[in-house]
């Protein structure tokens, strides 16, 4: 029913495989919201697609989140160490910024459905 | 096995007809894990049947009679079209794998299976004029790779019984 040499096929095809799943989950499906929690509590949800500047105060503690060109970045934070801000825009559904010093967590939420051709 | 035109006809409409048939009960069997648009592709078992019995141009007219019936008969024009690219890349390769006398044909069907859907989905995504399609591709080569050799399996199994076939080892 097998041959040797069938072995190649099927480890040449499963590469293939495997290859493009890692690159079709690398290239994710962009959002199409921002949602915001502050210390687990929804804060907000705004649309990517609009230009916002949103200023999140805590007491003492501030966050500045910019939405441009539909990705979003936190643009300043008065946390210590600066993590969020350094985090490079995220743009696609499920990637997330957190500062941890503020609670406060970014979350691209909603990609839109691709319309699958059946049959 | 002997060629008469006859015989060869006779065979060409038996099994595009058996073909045919296939094709219609896949319809009616619900086979669905979640995904749209998994078939088995009960019918390349006959096709790859005409390729070992016969040759070439034997299997592709009797997958392109299929297609064309089973178009025209139940699945609609565009899935035609989409079946007429996938079995035509899908016969194609499989001639080439068989031809280099290497592989199974468990290993040929299994990659008739996979270069089926490809050739699917790019003419999908030509006619949609949409790349996005594209992230279907690996859904489709592990589905293809599985129903490529269960179809193959079949095919091996029912070649074994057929009076006077001499199935290449």
């Amino acid at each position: 029913m097998f041959k040797k040499a069938d072995i190649f096929l099927y480890i040449i095809i499963l590469v293939i495989g495997l290859v493009s799943t890692y690159y079709i989950a690398s290239l994710g499906t962009p959002g199409s919201s921002v949602r915001i929690t502050v210390d687990g509590e929804l804060y907000g949800t705004y649309p990517l697609s609009v230009d916002n500047t949103i200023v999140i105060n805590q007491d003492e503690a501030q966050n500045i989140i910019v939405i441009s060109g539909g990705k979003v970045s936190m643009a300043d934070s008065n946390c210590p160490n600066k993590t969020c801000v350094n985090h490079s825009p995220i743009g696609n559904a499920g990637e997330t910024i957190v500062c941890l010093p503020h609670k406060v967590l970014i979350e691209i939420i909603g990609g839109d459905e691709y319309d699958g051709i059946s049959s | 096995m002997t060629e008469s035109p006859a015989k060869k006809v006779s065979f060409i409409a038996l099994t595009s007809t058996l073909a045919l048939i296939f094709s219609y009960v896949e319809i009616l069997i619900p086979f669905n894990l979640g995904i749209p648009g998994i078939k088995i592709g009960i019918a390349n078992v006959v096709v790859i049947l005409a390729l070992y019995l016969y040759d070439f141009k034997t299997a592709f007219f009797v997958n392109f009679i299929r297609i064309v019936l089973a178009g025209l008969l139940f699945n609609g024009f565009f899935a035609a079209i989409y079946s007429l690219a996938g079995g035509l890349l899908s016969l194609f390769i499989m001639y080439l794998l068989k031809n280099s006398k290497k592989f199974s044909l468990t290993a040929v069907s299994m990659c008739g299976g996979v270069f089926h859907n490809l050739g699917q989905i790019t003419i999908a995504a030509i006619i949609v004029e949409s790349p996005k399609l594209f992230l279907y591709f690996p859904v489709l080569i592990f589905s293809g790779m599985i129903t490529g050799t269960a179809v193959g399996i079949l095919a091996y199994f029912i070649l074994n019984k057929l009076p006077g076939s001499s199935l290449p080892q």
